[in-house]
């Protein structure tokens, strides 16, 4: 059963639509990754699943559930997560108070404090450093715990390793068989093409605000998604209707 | 000798400044809700305990039991039904909001029990006073203020420290979508926030009116002023800061009333504009993160 299935969204600010009639399901226990250039919306897709923005068209529906009216909040409560792009942690709170902050959705499960600590035992280390005291790779290693901590049946993960030194990402990326375990759904924006190919069940290719390709990291090839990264004539897709009239 | 009297006394002044203050701060520090009728708030307080004196006829330290409970559950709802949508319309609206308050609150007191000043009489502590030797002598209310004033500020700060919906101001303060996302319906938070500041504005506003002798419609108008000088000069968003504030306030006020009685306001201000002029962020203010 597919636990998120997004229905011709359309989403933006003001008069700029960032994502425009866009559909794409997400099974359970799935790693779907979203790749795409800056400006492509993948950002903007992740909130208004999240709630932060509001969808103009469309529906999001959450384990069988329409949520599309739901306020941010009440989406958290019912197990949306969302990492945010920047990681935007409590910069006035200790570490380990934004990880309580995170338990906000008193939703029960295998995260608390000390499977988060357990996961990431750098965060142990640094509990009660003052989170804008930490170093970029510190404090996303911080938002991810965070995130778990409401035990959440979907996370969202907004550019995990952006800004950050490899050996971190890396760090980060090998506790991905550990969230994954408990059955948790990952919607991964990656700008790294060759991680994300290693670690998604399925990969959508978005290009200024629709979702160009889907598909799995075995029946797609690196130059169809290339291709669809940077909006060429996409050439190399076999049922690719003919480009009319393009250069 | 005189001036060690005159420090003293404004030390104690200081007291019940930051008593006034620390709601400001927390509607601000939490909120960005400017406050400007919370002076007028606390004459609603002052008037409250009035007229709860008037129909039951208790002490005026009794009626604190009741009317800075109520006065809490208003904030709570002021919070939830008026400036949660006012803050849904941008930054101006709240402002405005909280203008209209501060014209209704004084006129609708003004109709109900005319300008006279009404009484919140202190009983015998009005008079009663600590004499440390010929000159200097501490009011025993004064003094009870300043203790008053900070047993509630270091009880704020624990309570922002180590409870749960402290935590969540706190981080409502930081980043109040991001809160949200955490499944945390920052609408409450804000709301209790708001009770709170409700709560000690009118404890203060209640022991100003006892200071003053009572309460009168356009009390809000000054006490307003002396909540805002106290939190800029202490720093925003810094609890004990408000009593620094508080205390720079009061000592420079009563030190400028030895030298004539006409220039305490004055005196006052220019303190308050010094310090924006030359620590903009106040004396325990952090520095601007955003």
């Amino acid at each position: 059963m597919a636990i998120l299935e997004v229905k011709n969204i359309s989403a933006g600010y003001g008069d700029l639509t960032a994502v425009s009639d866009l559909s794409f399901k997400v099974e359970e226990g799935e790693l779907f990754a979203l790749v795409g250039a800056n400006g492509a919306g993948k950002s903007t897709l992740l909130k208004t699943i999240a709630g932060s923005i509001r969808a103009v068209n469309g529906s999001i529906t959450f384990k069988g559930q329409d949520v599309t009216k739901d306020p941010d909040f009440k989406r958290s409560q019912d197990g949306i997560a969302l990492v945010p792009e920047g990681r935007r942690l409590f910069h006035s709170l200790s570490v380990e108070e934004n990880l309580l902050v995170g338990a906000g959705t008193n939703r029960k499960g295998p995260w608390n404090l000390k499977s988060v600590y357990g996961l990431l035992p750098i965060l142990e280390k640094l509990k009660d450093r003052n989170s804008a005291r930490l170093s970029g790779g510190e404090q996303q290693a911080v938002a991810i715990g965070r995130a778990l901590m409401s035990n959440p049946d979907l996370i969202l993960l907004d550019e995990v390793s952006l800004g950050l030194a490899p050996i971190i990402v890396e760090q980060i990326y090998i506790s991905f068989p550990d969230i994954r375990k408990q059955g948790l759904s990952i919607i991964l924006v990656e700008q790294d093409l060759k991680r994300t190919l290693g670690v998604a069940d399925r990969i959508g290719c978005m290009l200024e605000g629709h979702l160009l390709l889907e598909g799995t990291p075995a029946n797609l090839t690196h130059q169809q998604i290339t291709d669809a990264y940077f909006g060429h004539s996409v050439q190399s897709f076999d049922n690719a209707p003919s480009a009319g009239g393009a250069q | 000798m005189i001036w060690l009297n005159s420090i003293a006394q404004g030390i104690l002044l200081g007291g019940l400044f930051a008593m006034s203050a620390v709601g400001l701060s927390i509607a601000f520090g939490v909120m960005r809700i400017v406050n400007l009728a919370h002076g007028d708030l606390m004459t609603l307080g002052g008037y409250l305990a009035f007229i709860t004196i008037k129909y039951s006829g208790m002490s005026t330290w009794y009626t604190l039991i009741i009317v800075v409970p109520v006065m809490a559950v208003i904030g709570y709802y002021v919070q939830r039904i008026l400036f949660q949508r006012a803050l849904r319309m941008g930054e101006l609206a709240p402002l405005m909001v909280t203008f209209g308050i501060s014209i209704i609150i004084p006129n609708a007191f003004t109709q109900l029990y005319t300008n006279n000043v009404q009484q919140l009489p202190v009983g015998s502590l009005a008079t009663s006073s600590i004499q440390l030797n010929n000159m200097v002598s501490i009011g025993t209310f004064p003094l009870l203020t300043l203790c008053l004033s900070i047993i509630l500020i270091a009880a704020l700060q624990q309570y922002m420290a180590r409870t749960k919906m402290g935590r969540y101001m706190r981080a409502a303060a930081d980043d109040s979508e991001i809160l949200r996302l955490m499944g945390v319906d920052h609408r409450k938070v804000y709301g209790v926030a708001m009770g709170i500041s409700f709560a000690t504005l009118t404890l203060a506003g209640v022991l100003f009116g006892m200071r003053q002798g009572g309460v009168s419609p356009y009390d809000g108008h000054l006490t307003v002023l002396f909540a805002f000088e106290t939190v800029i000069i202490g720093g925003l968003g810094s609890l004990w800061g408000t009593v620094l504030g508080g205390i720079v306030l009061g000592v420079a006020q009563t030190v400028a009333g030895q030298f004539s009685p006409e220039i305490p306001l004055l005196v006052g201000h220019l303190v308050f504009l010094g310090v924006l002029a030359f620590r903009p962020n106040g004396l325990l203010g952090k520095e601007a993160l955003r």
